[in-house]
């Protein structure tokens, strides 16, 4: 096997078999899955203490509390009460009809769930509205003037196109969700990685490996097998996102939420394949290549986050600028950033969601992304096996310079 | 065969390495001495193109280029193993890089644990073993792959007696197969032992360089240990004698300004009669290496 893919193996495996990793990993859908039954729980029995028997000699009443969640008929006060008793119900009501007018009597220890009442009573207006009707003896013509609606009708003006962001769009949301996801797969990967060359520096095992291959393969090994694991959690987190997408609509209590939503969500992951995708990917390779360059600078393993931080302040800063610019795309500082690699990854995206950024002008700023980024791996792959080999503590930025001395 | 030529090195503006010429053959070990700090590690790195250099390094007669890296064994000064790590996974992954298939590796990792005696299965992990296990593992490292040159600095440092003769048996084999070797350490008498050739090397200015026996003659037989019954004063007395040392078994050692004093020293403390010992050595090579880098040397 060709040598750089014999250090993006190691690397790969040495990662991802790590309990660190792993909890990394699935720490989320641990997290998903407890939330998700805690819910279930908490809304069954909370559904449990919100029934209520209903007891009524009112005929039209009856069908209306059949088949319900917190309803329940019972045939007789006795039963009702029996079923009190035995905690079957929260309590009962009593429904009786009097000159026309229905009249509504609760029973129980505790008072009535708000949500229930304002269900109880809909049901009620409604039956009574029947009543009143009937009672009225209205001529057909008079009742299908009493059913007339107001019509409300929407029309949505199709915006300019540098105008306001829309926050609620597809697009919009899906550039929102992916940079979330970048930013949280930046700061945790220029983390791992700043560790890990640390780690491995610590050890001084690069002596031997550099004995076996050139430094600068090396280093493009150790990158790739960081990508790899980068994708191993991408692609498990996707997985989990296919089951779920799957599986929501036959969820209890989420099903029908789901289903309301599923248009949207369709949206949103077709806007995954656009720009902010391709500047998302180079991001995220760009954040990893100087974290490992850090982690290369420190002399101590327990120098690699204090190492790191440069590069953490980058994301932050891109990251909360992209909050701050998104219902102001069309700003200055949107215009340089959405060009400055580090930040570019961010705005350049939220721009073209906007239209406030052609096609080409999102080319022109990933080439320039691309091309910094191969032009930062053809400087650190060549001071990368010196800074590895020096392991004693000047300081960072003393390390850089012997680095650079030593080309 | 290994051949360094007018080879400089500087780290910034602080030069560490002057002019430096050597050669290391097959089936020969080369030993390379010198105080700490004197360029040894510097001058292995450079060999290995860890850093950049002027002058010219070649390889079998040509300049070091990726075929060679395969042929190479490298064993750093200081123990570098990942300590998560099984010997299996270590071993495999540092062979793997010089080319071993995986197969290979199984087959041959056994034989090597036996050879050098480590004391563990290749599922235990590095930071279980012992300091000198560990360091097993790592020769083995080095060595498994049956590189054409090997590099090995300060192999023996903190290993016991016992680990020293195992190591050193191992080195032995790995020249008679016709492996160029190169080492380096601070003990004179290993060096002395094992190599055929020394170098070496101060203040990054090589000062030493041949066969050891031919550097040791070069010095002259002005070592003398006799066992007579007469006092260190007596001793001092004698022609050409300029200092007298007593040994821990009792001889003593005498130091001559000339060789040509053995003669008559002998007759004078013989007469004619039976003496127990009269050994006329050159210096040993410590001695050489004191002299030439100074009494500052540990």
């Amino acid at each position: 096997m060709n040598k750089t893919l014999l250090v993006a193996k190691e690397t790969y495996r040495r990662e991802v078999k790590s309990w660190s990793y792993l909890a990394m990993v699935i720490g989320p859908f641990i997290f998903l899955a407890i939330s998700f039954l805690v819910g279930y729980f908490t809304s069954s029995s909370s559904s449990d203490t919100d029934y209520v028997g209903v007891v009524t000699q009112v005929k039209e009443l009856k069908p209306a509390f059949k088949d319900s969640d917190d309803f329940e008929n019972y045939a007789s006060l006795a039963k009702a009460k029996q079923a009190l008793k035995n905690d079957d119900i929260d309590g009962y009501v009593e429904i009786k009809e009097d000159d026309g007018q229905l009249q509504a009597d609760y029973h129980a220890s505790e008072k009535l769930d708000d949500e229930v009442k304002a269900k109880l009573l809909q049901k009620l207006q409604g039956i009574q509205q029947v009543v009143n009707l009937q009672q009225a003896k209205l001529t057909e013509a008079q009742q299908a003037a009493l059913q007339i609606k107001p019509v409300f009708h929407e029309k949505v003006i199709k915006e300019k196109a540098s105008g306001e962001v829309k926050t609620d769009s597809p697009q919009y949301l899906a550039f929102f969700a992916l940079i979330i996801i970048l930013y949280m797969l930046i700061m945790t990967y220029t983390q791992v990685t700043a560790q890990d060359i640390a780690t491995e520096k610590g050890t001084k095992i690069m002596e031997m490996i550099f004995s076996s291959m050139p430094g600068k393969t090396y280093f493009d090994g150790k990158i790739i097998g960081i990508i790899g694991e980068i994708i191993t959690q991408v692609v498990i987190y996707a997985l989990g996102g296919v089951a779920f997408y799957l599986a929501a609509p036959q969820l209890p209590g989420i099903g029908d939420a789901f289903k309301e939503l599923k248009p949207v969500i369709d949206q949103v992951l077709a806007g995954f394949l656009s720009w902010s995708l391709v500047f998302a990917v180079l991001g995220l390779i760009l954040y990893v290549v100087c974290a490992a360059f850090c982690g290369a600078l420190a002399s101590k393993p327990e120098d690699a986050n204090k190492a790191v931080q440069p590069v953490s302040y980058l994301a932050i800063i891109g990251f909360f600028a992209a909050m701050f610019l998104q219902n102001s795309p069309t700003s200055l500082a949107s215009r340089i950033l959405s060009y400055v690699p580090f930040f570019s990854s961010y705005v350049m995206p939220l721009r073209v969601i906007n239209g406030n950024a052609t096609n080409l002008e999102a080319a022109i700023s990933a080439v320039i992304l691309l091309a910094f980024l191969a032009a930062l791996m053809i400087l650190i792959r060549s001071i990368y096996p010196n800074l590895i080999l020096q392991t004693d503590d000047r300081g960072l930025v003393n390390n850089f310079k012997r680095a650079l001395k030593s080309k | 065969m290994l051949e360094v030529k007018q080879l400089n090195k500087s780290f910034g503006t602080q030069q560490v390495l002057f002019d430096v010429n050597l050669t290391a053959h097959p089936g020969r070990i080369l030993g390379l001495i010198g105080k700490n700090g004197s360029g040894k590690t510097t001058l292995f790195h450079s060999i290995l193109k860890f850093v950049s250099y002027t002058g010219e390094i070649t390889i079998a007669g040509h300049p070091f280029n990726e075929q060679d890296y395969n042929q190479i064994g490298y064993l750093p000064e200081e123990r570098s193993l990942m300590p998560k790590e099984t010997i299996q996974q270590q071993v495999q992954f540092l062979a793997s890089l010089k080319g071993m298939s995986p197969k290979a590796i199984n087959a041959a990792l056994p034989d090597w644990m036996d050879r050098l005696g480590v004391k563990g299965v290749l599922s235990d992990k590095i930071k279980s073993l012992s300091k000198g296990n560990q360091q097993k593992v790592q020769m083995i490292a080095t060595l498994i792959h049956q590189p054409k040159l090997i590099i090995l600095d300060e192999p023996f440092s903190g290993l016991d007696p016992v680990n020293v003769e195992i190591m050193k048996s191992v080195i032995l084999q790995q020249k008679w197969q016709g492996a160029t070797i190169i080492f380096s350490d601070h003990d004179m008498r290993n060096v002395e032992e094992l190599c055929d050739d020394v170098v070496m090397i101060n203040d990054g200015r090589i000062v030493l360089n041949g066969p050891v026996n031919d550097i040791r003659q070069e010095f002259g037989l002005t070592r003398l240990y006799v066992r007579v019954d007469k006092s260190a004063d007596d001793l001092a007395q004698l022609p050409g004698v300029t200092e007298v040392s007593q040994l821990n078994d009792g001889k003593f050692k005498l130091i001559l300004s000339d060789a040509k004093f053995g003669r008559a020293i002998f007759e004078q403390l013989s007469q004619g009669q039976y003496l127990q010992t009269f050994d006329q050595e050159p210096p040993t090579l410590n001695e050489i290496f004191k002299m030439k880098a100074g009494a500052s040397h540990e």
